[in-house]
């Protein structure tokens, strides 16, 4: 049996650079002392969340992609002998900004990276001020573990970045992310958002036969803009196996360590009772690729 | 590059064939499939580990039992990740077990494919390889 112990690192960040990577050192550390292998960090773990509001000088964060972080990073990943995939502000070019996931091998050198393709732009999530739409398509980054569908946040909405990834031979989807509540939702909205989080991307599961590793930040951060309410992270970072089933599930409010054996061979097993992928009608789905069929 | 052939019938023709051997041949292609899957597990476990000179034993291996049935391509392959993975980056590596995966299961459908050629009794129609 194929099994990969897999750890999610669901953490909260400031902007005391110091503290944050310590804390998220540390936390790495732990979950390759507990025995994992692949080890994922969420959404732009390196700092707040800067896209509550639009501000030039935030694009100073930026890091070149080799460049300070990825050497840190890779370092880690080197020195705990693990697969690591982190999520860094890319600066390709002056003006030329990416939100790119950083997939680190064993032995410290880039796997491969994948830049966000699909850019919220949502009060609060001001993120197509920053960053530019990901031209590396939904290529799947192989590693010794495993060949990981990884995408970013937003994309989680979209069946279309799961399918792709899969149909390419990812064994694995895993969503780096950065999602909240505004305050200011009733309850009731609240938890409609947090169940439809959970909902697709365990659907994004069952679709494809395929484990999904989602990773959130937790906390409160506040907004630069005095009229905003801030961002309540809401954490619940999970493991979904590939009939949906929820695997591990984290706090809404809380830094944990998630860490779970995965059974790789499962996928295939599961695959042969639901073979939708046997009965995809390709020969009808032409249209998928049309913004809308008027 | 030259393009190696999955299953090599002139190897296959002489020295299964023309030795006298075709009765063995169905059997051991059977053999050596179910070995290639074990190896390919085996070398995917040390990559794992971050292992590479395992990788690199463990493809030695399979680089002989390949070429012992005329599984070229697989031969090749194997011969090449056992010389790059002790002197590759650990992503490199990776890649090329991910290729060598996609190979097996290659090799694994031309195995099939001789063996319903052999068990139809078209020995007469070897010639034509």
């Amino acid at each position: 049996m194929k099994q990969l112990k897999v750890a999610l690192i669901q953490q909260s960040c400031s902007d005391n650079q110091t503290e944050t990577f310590a804390k998220n050192g540390d936390m790495v550390r732990q979950a390759a002392a507990g025995g994992a292998k692949l080890v994922v960090l969420q959404e732009l773990h390196n700092g707040s969340y800067f896209c509550q509001t639009e501000a030039t000088e935030q694009f100073d964060r930026a890091e070149p992609i080799p460049g300070p972080a990825t050497e840190r990073l890779g370092a880690l990943a080197k020195e705990l002998e693990i697969v690591l995939v982190t999520s860094l502000f890319e600066r390709r070019a002056p003006g030329l900004y990416h939100n790119t996931a950083v997939v680190f091998e064993q032995d410290g050198s880039i796997a491969g990276t994948y830049r966000k393709m699909h850019i919220p732009d949502d009060p609060g999530f001001y993120e197509k001020f920053y960053f530019t739409p990901g031209d590396l398509g939904f290529t799947p980054i192989c590693t010794s573990v495993g060949t990981l569908g990884v995408l970013v946040c937003w994309d989680q909405w979209y069946p279309e970045a799961a399918r792709l990834m899969a149909l390419a031979g990812a064994d694995l989807l895993i969503y780096p992310t950065a999602i909240g509540w505004d305050p200011t939702d009733t309850p009731e909205e609240q938890g409609r958002q947090q169940d439809a989080w959970v909902t697709i991307q365990r659907g994004h599961a069952v679709a494809n036969g395929l484990p999904v590793l989602s990773v959130n930040r937790v906390g409160f951060e506040t907004s630069p803009d005095p009229q905003a309410a801030g961002i309540r992270f809401w954490g619940t970072s999970f493991i979904a196996g590939p009939q949906g089933e929820l695997l591990a599930k984290a706090s809404t409010d809380t830094e944990e360590i998630i860490t779970l054996e995965l059974d790789l061979e499962r996928s295939e097993t599961v695959r042969r009772i639901w073979p939708f992928l046997r009965d995809r009608r390709i020969d009808a789905y032409g249209d998928l690729t049309r913004r809308f069929r008027d | 590059m030259e393009t190696v052939a999955l299953l090599d019938h002139h190897y296959l023709r002489e020295n299964y064939h023309q030795a006298g051997f075709s009765y063995l041949l169905p059997e051991i292609l059977e053999l050596f499939r179910d070995q290639a899957t074990l190896h390919l597990e085996t070398i995917e476990q040390h990559l794992m580990q971050g292992n590479l000179h395992e990788v690199a034993q463990e493809a030695h291996t399979l680089k002989g039992a390949a070429g012992s049935v005329g599984a070229a391509a697989l031969a090749q392959l194997a011969h090449h990740l056992e010389e790059s993975a002790p002197v590759s980056q650990i992503a490199e590596v990776s890649q090329q077990v991910r290729a060598l995966r996609e190979l097996i299961a290659q090799t694994d459908t031309a195995i099939t494919t001789e063996l319903v050629r052999l068990g139809t009794g078209a020995d007469d129609d070897l010639d034509q390889f």
